[in-house]
């Protein structure tokens, strides 16, 4: 087959063939595949709002910020 | 072949050449190879990088990815999150209030503070406690940054390395009764001691170890004053003065409106005198002293006397006014004889004081149905206090002391020159252990000695303290201390009010209350944070609530305690006779030629307790204007004899102690008078005060002659370097003659005197022309705020510049950028001096945003991010600003003020940007970043926090319903904020007043922010 073609497209071929045994075996598949659990990894690192929602962690460090059980506030 | 074949072959054979060199087949021109060696080599794959474009690529954007999650976006500071468990009390977007006791200083004034989430943001006063009746000092206003201050000892430390409380507490006990046993002193040294409770902490703490012993003092205290009072009358409960009541004040070197006692209620009943209103009524104020202070800069005439001459003043005054007394006492034979030898007018010849002056002061003194008063202050020696005690007998001024709000003395004060003696004891090696409760001794009491090598010869060294300072830097232990916000406790300062104190947040570190500590290791009990707080409830319903028999429960009593703050407790008022029991002694006062030194206080850094807070070493000092320093004062004339100028270095000395330090040139200063105010100077304490200004306690002595406070025959010596002082005042200023007098020029400052005032009320209206415009005057609907700031109440005490500070998250910028013109504070006091620099007039005025009907700012912001609202406020809309800055250059009261950085993180190297700081912000009010222009917005949070709860309750808003911040805080009650469409506010009537003037009128930019003009109270021929 490679006889057929002229000497410009032999040497592409050439090069493709002869990089083809380091070209990224990754398909298109594997692609998204991957670009999609990458993402929800990202999520999962940043600042889910979701935390929030769970527990009163936040309310820790408010918690922190108290009034004194013992104490009198004034009335208005 | 053919002959074409033949000619074809010929034709192939011809050659063709380019050049003669190519002809002459120059080596050269050998082209046979066109490519350059390797280029034409075959491809070979396993030579390519590994990585291809598509891999490449991918990392490229995972990394981005990556990076773009980690990063945190800056300005957030978290989300915004609902309760899920929401704490009982709290509601977001409200307030709560709890009434508490200061206890910045002596006085221990009533407080409200004011939490939201569950966090304090702001402190004023208690309207209902009778110490301060709802007012609070600078000192106090700021205060509550000290509480979120990042440099506060967060755990308990030993030799420097942080520690567990079970470890202290079990070897301190332990280290203690060692000491107990083997004969040697405790020595527990604390500032002045005020709760009735603390001081059964440390009686049982004597109890225990019979070895210990309290030292407890104040660097600037009233002793001579209680000593000379104690001399004539038997007794130490110096009553309050009715300064609302006195018609004339003779004041004796006392800044008794500026940082004396209770100033702040002094202001107040001082202000009451000073109605324009009832100008019949006006008080005058005669003021005599060295150095100029925020009293003298308020008097109506002021002498300058060297404070070493006020003995021979009052006992010239003494003999002058017992020939016409109101009140026959008879002096003791040894008193007579002395105050024979002294002349009002000999005095005033030698001294150079204005004859004609003392003449009035004389006639005022005397003048039948008026009362008098004559007050000392507290730096002046016992004997001047003495002397002015018998004048105020004979001038009958004993009506003006109010005995039933006495003071009350919880736990005597030690002396200086304690200790100085204790400074020997230390090094001796009789002291087994040093406990510092709070206080400072080794950066106030440096003529102590060495305290380093006192205290290294004491087995057991400890701090108790909310920061670390000079003395807990040479201790092995130094325990966290709660703030006072943090805290319980109780105080009694007079005999008819007893103070609660009460915790407004949970400990923020691992610190303890001082008082529980102490017990706990007393008792052997755990400590826990309920074991004071159940310590002071029983002390309460032991002492108070048995005292006062009410017929509530218990439990009902100390929680309506708790609530108001304080009780009330009944006493009665007495007649004291004097007793001449001691004959006087006159001080030696020798001088030579030199100066005398005089040192006092701060008034907004006290004695060096307040170094660290970022707002209070930005306020600018009431009569110099200037931040961030301490400097030697001194007179125009003795400047210009000894060719100084300001911030020139001098090196002082006082026997044998050198300093060297700035001068400034202050107007108003006696010829013979240096006076260096304390509290600067700090080593150890956080980055905002160390190494700030210059530590002059080490003119401080026991071994003086005088008191204290005075040090004559000291010398000064340029030394030729420069330190550069930064003042406010000094901001745009023009050395043109033409602008010389320009405040009275330009009518900014407009002033009358009393009698002009009731000769002709409407002065002030006759130069006034009516301003025209030509366009129409908008017609405001509904309410249209405005403001009024009575001058003649106004004593430039800067506590509305604090207060603002605070309410409206005003950030510190640092002394560089105030040299820069660039302090961010949104309320400035001006302050103006007329007549000559011996003698100046000073005239002070608030100026803040005018919220101008006609606001030059607003017509020129390309962006419209300032414009006026239908209620007549100038608004700020801060993110459109884009800081083209062109309405800070319109305005002509030059109160905007610009971000020139993004202050909170800029500030020596972002000290205020941690997770702890930023508590104390309000979150009613944006918090402005770079770029950005902000000014008084007349608190319009408060405006809208008004206007929702009358909404909510479905009615219009009350009369004065809405105070600012600055009004809310001014001792004076010299502001009056209001609607100015509402018939009976106080605004409208003032902006009525014959006295009410406006800055820049004519401008016609017409500003919402009224002047009433001082009245100075003299006689009509100085007028």
């Amino acid at each position: 087959m490679l006889k057929m073609l002229n000497k410009d497209r032999v040497t592409a071929l050439l090069v493709i063939d002869k990089f083809g045994g380091q070209m990224n075996k990754t398909s298109r598949r594997k692609f998204f595949k991957k670009i999609t659990f990458g993402g929800l990894g990202l999520a999962l690192l940043s600042k889910s709002p979701l935390k929030a929602f769970t527990s009163d962690k936040k309310n820790k460090r408010l918690k922190k910020v108290f009034i004194h059980p013992n104490s009198v506030k004034r009335t208005k | 072949m053919s002959e074409n074949n033949k000619n074809q072959n010929k034709k192939i054979e011809k050659s063709f050449w380019k050049s003669l060199e190519s002809y002459q087949n120059d080596s050269k021109l050998n082209l046979e190879n066109e490519f350059e060696e390797g280029v034409t080599d075959d491809f070979n794959p396993s030579q390519l990088n590994g990585i291809s474009r598509r891999k490449f690529l991918a990392l490229l954007s995972a990394s981005a990815a990556f990076t773009a999650a980690g990063c945190s976006d800056y300005h957030d500071q978290g989300e915004i999150v609902p309760y899920t468990n929401r704490p009982e009390g709290i509601l977001p977007g409200s307030s709560n209030y709890y009434a508490s006791t200061c206890n910045g200083c002596s006085v221990n004034c009533g407080i409200l503070i004011k939490t939201n989430l569950g966090r304090p943001i702001k402190i004023d006063g208690n309207t209902e406690n009778p110490i301060n009746n709802g007012k609070i000092c600078a000192k106090g206003q700021a205060s509550i940054l000290d509480l979120y201050d990042p440099s506060r000892i967060r755990k308990p430390l030993l030799n420097g390395r942080e520690t567990n409380w079970s470890e202290v507490d079990n070897s301190i006990i332990a280290e203690l009764n060692k000491v107990s046993e083997s004969g040697k002193k405790i020595v527990l040294v604390t500032h002045s001691v005020h709760s009735p409770t603390f001081k059964s902490v440390l009686d049982k703490f004597l109890e225990k170890y019979p070895a210990a012993e309290v030292y407890s003092y104040e660097l600037f205290n009233n002793h001579n004053r209680l000593d000379g009072w104690e001399r004539l009358y038997g007794n130490r409960n110096f009553p309050k003065i009715r300064f609302d009541k006195a018609d004339v004040i003779l004041s004796l070197e006392s800044d008794f409106l500026g940082k004396e006692d209770n100033f702040i209620e002094n202001t107040r009943l001082f202000a009451k005198k000073r109605d324009v209103n009832n100008p019949d009524e006006f008080s005058r104020l005669y003021s005599a002293e060295g150095s100029m202070s925020l009293t003298g800069m308020n008097a109506d005439y002021r002498f300058r006397v060297n404070p070493s001459n006020q003995i021979e003043f009052v006992l010239s005054l003494l003999n002058e006014l017992r020939k016409n007394a109101r009140v026959n006492i008879s002096l003791p034979d040894d008193l007579e004889s002395l105050v024979s030898n002294y002349s009002l007018s000999r005095f005033s010849e030698e001294k150079g004081i204005d004859q004609i002056k003392l003449n009035y002061l004389l006639e005022d003194l005397l003048k039948p149905g008026k009362n008098a008063l004559v007050y000392a202050g507290n730096a002046l020696p016992l004997e001047v206090h003495y002397v002015v005690n018998i004048i105020n007998e004979i001038l009958n001024s004993t009506n003006l002391y109010a005995h039933t709000s006495a003071a009350v003395e919880v736990l005597k004060l030690n002396r200086h020159s304690d200790f100085q003696a204790l400074g020997l004891e230390l090094s001796s090696g009789n002291v087994g252990a040093f406990i510092n409760l709070g206080s400072n001794p080794v950066y106030h009491f440096q003529d102590a000695g060495d305290w380093k090598q006192h205290l290294s010869k004491v087995a057991l060294t400890l701090s108790v303290v909310v920061n670390e300072n000079e003395t807990s830097e040479n201790c092995k232990y130094v325990l966290p201390a709660h703030h006072y916000l943090e805290s319980w406790g109780d105080s009694q300062t007079t005999a008819d009010v007893y103070s609660l104190r009460q915790p407004v947040i949970a400990p923020l570190y691992n610190s303890r209350q001082t008082e529980g500590i102490l017990l706990a290791w007393t008792t052997g009990q755990t400590y826990t944070e309920d074991l004071y707080h159940n310590y002071l409830m029983e002390n309460f319903k032991s002492s108070i609530f048995a005292e006062n028999k009410s017929p509530l429960a218990f439990k009902n009593y100390w929680l309506l305690a708790l609530h108001d703050g304080f009780v009330k407790i009944k006493t009665e008022d007495k007649t004291l006779t004097p007793e001449f029991t001691t004959p006087l002694q006159i001080p030696n006062s020798s001088k030579s030629n030199e100066f005398t030194l005089s040192l006092t206080e701060n008034y907004f850094i006290g004695d060096g307790r307040f170094a660290n807070n970022g707002w209070l070493q930005e306020l600018p000092h009431p009569v110099s204007k200037i931040t961030w320093d301490n400097y030697l004062n001194i007179s125009p004339k003795r400047a210009n004899d000894l060719n100084l100028k300001m911030g020139d270095m001098v090196e002082v000395t006082s026997g044998d102690k050198k300093l060297e330090v700035p001068i400034l040139v202050q107007p108003g200063m006696a010829d013979d008078v240096i006076s260096i105010e304390l509290g600067y100077g700090r080593t150890n304490t956080g980055e905002v005060g160390k190494n700030v200004g210059f530590n002059s306690n080490i003119f401080l002595t026991s071994n003086h002659t005088n008191t204290a406070y005075f040090y004559n025959n000291v010398s000064i010596k340029k030394t030729g370097n420069f330190h550069k002082l930064i003042s406010t005042q000094e901001h745009h200023a023009v050395d043109d003659s033409s602008v010389k007098d320009f405040h009275k020029i330009r009518n900014i400052i407009q002033e009358g005197t009393v009698d002009q005032y009731i000769n002709d009320p409407e002065f002030l209206q006759h130069h006034k022309h009516k301003i025209f415009s030509i366009t129409e005057e908008h017609k405001y609907e509904g309410n249209k705020w405005a403001m009024a700031i009575d001058m003649n109440k106004c004593t430039s005490c800067s506590v509305c510049v604090a207060s603002c500070n605070v309410e409206n998250n005003v950030p510190v910028v640092g002394k560089d950028q105030v040299e820069n013109g660039r302090e961010m504070q949104w309320m400035r006091l001006d302050r103006y001096y007329s007549g000559t620099p011996e003698d100046p007039e000073v005239s002070n005025q608030p100026m803040l945003c005018q919220h101008c009907d006609n606001a030059p700012c607003e017509n020129v912001c390309p962006v419209n991010a300032t414009n006026h609202s239908t209620d007549g406020l100038n608004q700020m809309v801060y993110n459109r600003c884009v800081g083209t800055r062109y309405c800070a250059n319109n305005c002509p009261y030059k109160v905007r003020r610009f971000n020139f950085f993004n202050f909170r993180d800029y500030f020596a190297d972002a000290y205020y940007d941690n997770e702890v700081t930023p508590l104390v912000n309000n979150p009613e009010v944006t918090v402005r970043s770079r770029g950005v222009m902000e000014k008084c917005s007349f608190c319009i949070q408060r405006i809208m926090e008004a206007r929702s709860t009358a909404i909510k309750e479905n009615r219009e808003l009350k009369t004065d319903e809405v105070t600012t911040a600055c009004q809310q805080a001014c001792p004076a009650d010299a502001i009056v904020f209001g609607d100015m469409n509402d018939e009976n506010s106080a605004v409208n009537k003032l902006r009525k007043h014959n006295l009410a003037y406006h800055v820049l009128e004519e401008t016609n930019v017409k500003p919402n922010v009224t002047y009433i003009a001082k009245l100075r109270n003299i006689h009509s021929e100085d007028a």
